[in-house]
Parts: C-alpha cells; structure tokens; sequence
C-alpha cells in the first residue's frame, strides 16, 4: 500500500473521529452541547462536535510521549517502542538524517 | 430538478466523491455526509452550516451561476425530528443573522459578492414574517457586541472581529433598505 498523502489523511481522519467518538462517551451533560451552529443538542454524534473545539483537540493532539498517552500518532512508526528513539531506530525522521548524511558525503547536498 | 446538477461542476461525483446525493439531500462528506441543500417545489434550499462553511460558500457561487432561486435555512431541519412550526420563521431568520455574524460566512460572501442579508429580506417576503426580524435582530446583535473587561490591561475584549462588529451597528438600517428596494 503506498502511504501517501491520502493515505495519511485518511488515518488521521479515522483517529479524529475514533477521538470524537469517545467524546460522545464521556461529554454528555444535562444540559446539552451547543455547536458551531449555536443549536443544542442533547444527544450529541460525532458529526455534531465538527468545527468545535473537541474537534481541534481531536486533530492536533498527535504525539506518542507518556503525557499524551491517548493520542496515538497515525505514522507507521507508532508500534516501535513507548519512545520514537527505542526500537530499531528505523524511523521516518532518523531515516531522513541518515539519508542526509549520504547525501553530504557523495557531495549532493 | 435534479439534484446532481447542484454540485459544482469540479465536485461532481465522479470527479469527487466528498460530494453526494443521498435522498432528498445533497451531501458533502467531512468525517460524515453532512446534508447541504435539498430542493422544495423549484426553490433550492441550503443549509447554513458552519461545519462545512466551504462548500457553502463554492454550492451558493455555483448556484448563482446556474441562476437558480435559493434560500438559506437552518440546519436543524436536516434533523428529522424537525422544528416546532410556530418557531420555524424565528429559527431561520436567527440563523440566517447568526451566519452573517460568523467570520467564515462574513469573509466567504463577501469574497464571492453575495448579500445574505439580501437573500434574507427575500426570504421574509415570500414568508410574510418580516415583522420578526427585528426582535431576532437585537438578539444577536447583544451576542456580538458582547465584550469583556480586564482589569489589569485595563482593556476590552471582543468575541468578534471589529468589521463584524461594526457592520452589525448598522445592519437593521441595511435590512430596511433591502426590504425597500
């Protein structure tokens, strides 16, 4: 499968909504959640919190260090280890500074 | 009329599958179909989503370019629990004023030259409820006038943008006027 843009767009779209779903869960009050329409709903869905601020929340919290153990990054890189440097070290951003490193060694950077 | 012919010519559904027909409804998808517009008689009725005020903004551009008569609605009558009937004509022109107050509407319109408050005006008259404009009007012009005070800076803060803001000072003469001409 070629991980592209598209690719990667459609993993984050579906760890957004599989982060709203869980807001659906947890964000129920009596008095209803106000959306980016400024109408109340008591029992919100997923497609109700798009443009609010859990939807923001959804989409920019994307790092896999112990503070933000819930938000699971959407690399192929996610499953080497709690930290981006344990593992075989074969990660996209040391990847790139090996790559670098050739580069400047044969001259062509 | 067939609802295909509401999607902008780019989005069509071959091109772009973001853009759906799905019952009465056109659809755009972000995360979920969304529903966008439905068609009642020969009017295209479209709803004034701010989830997806893009595709707003391209359907209402196409939709002048293909000249076809359309007003705006609430979104919550893409619920099928609907609305109370008697709160029908204050729900709309709320929305329709709340919209404008919205910096994705207010900055979109104004890029494609469109007058919603024009389009709104149109609305009233076809309805017969102009009467309830004023009281929907005073509402929301409280809403976004609505400003805070910080004590140590000593300054106000305003939810709104100040061409928001000002705009809606004179906003009511601007209804007036449209509703004259």
């Amino acid at each position: 499968m070629i991980r592209n843009r598209a690719w990667r767009r459609y993993m984050e779209e579906r760890i957004v909504i599989r982060r709203m779903a869980r807001a659906v869960c947890t964000n129920r009050w009596w008095r209803g959640f106000r959306d980016v329409n400024d109408i109340n709903h008591q029992r919100p869905t997923i497609a109700i919190y798009i443009g609010t601020e859990i939807h923001f929340r959804a989409k920019t919290h994307t790092t896999t260090k112990w503070d933000t153990k819930h938000k699971v990054k959407y690399s192929p890189n996610k499953d080497q280890g709690y930290y981006r440097d344990e593992g075989n070290g074969q990660t996209r951003e040391n990847q790139k500074r090996i790559f670098l490193k050739i580069l400047k060694e044969n001259g062509l950077k | 009329m067939d609802l295909n012919n509401l999607i902008p010519d780019k989005f069509r559904a071959l091109v772009n599958p973001t853009w759906v027909v799905k019952g009465k409804f056109v659809m755009f998808k972000k995360y979920e179909h969304i529903p966008v517009c439905f068609v009642e008689g020969d009017i295209v009725y479209v709803f004034l989503d701010n989830r997806v005020s893009n595709a707003i903004v391209k359907l209402v551009k196409h939709l002048i370019n293909i000249g076809v008569e359309f007003y705006f609605t609430t979104t919550e009558l893409s619920n099928p629990k609907g609305v109370l009937e008697e709160d029908y004509h204050d729900k709309v022109i709320r929305h329709y004023l709340y919209s404008h107050a919205q910096v994705e509407f207010f900055d979109g319109f104004k890029k494609i030259d469109f007058d919603l408050i024009n389009n709104m005006v149109k609305w009233t008259d076809k309805e017969n409820c102009f009467d309830k404009v004023k009281a929907n009007y005073e509402s929301i012009s409280k809403k976004v006038e609505r400003k805070e005070y910080d004590y140590f800076s000593n300054n106000y803060s305003y939810e709104y943008k100040d061409e928001i803001r000002e705009e809606f000072q004179s906003l009511y003469r601007h209804i007036q006027i449209s509703k004259i001409i």
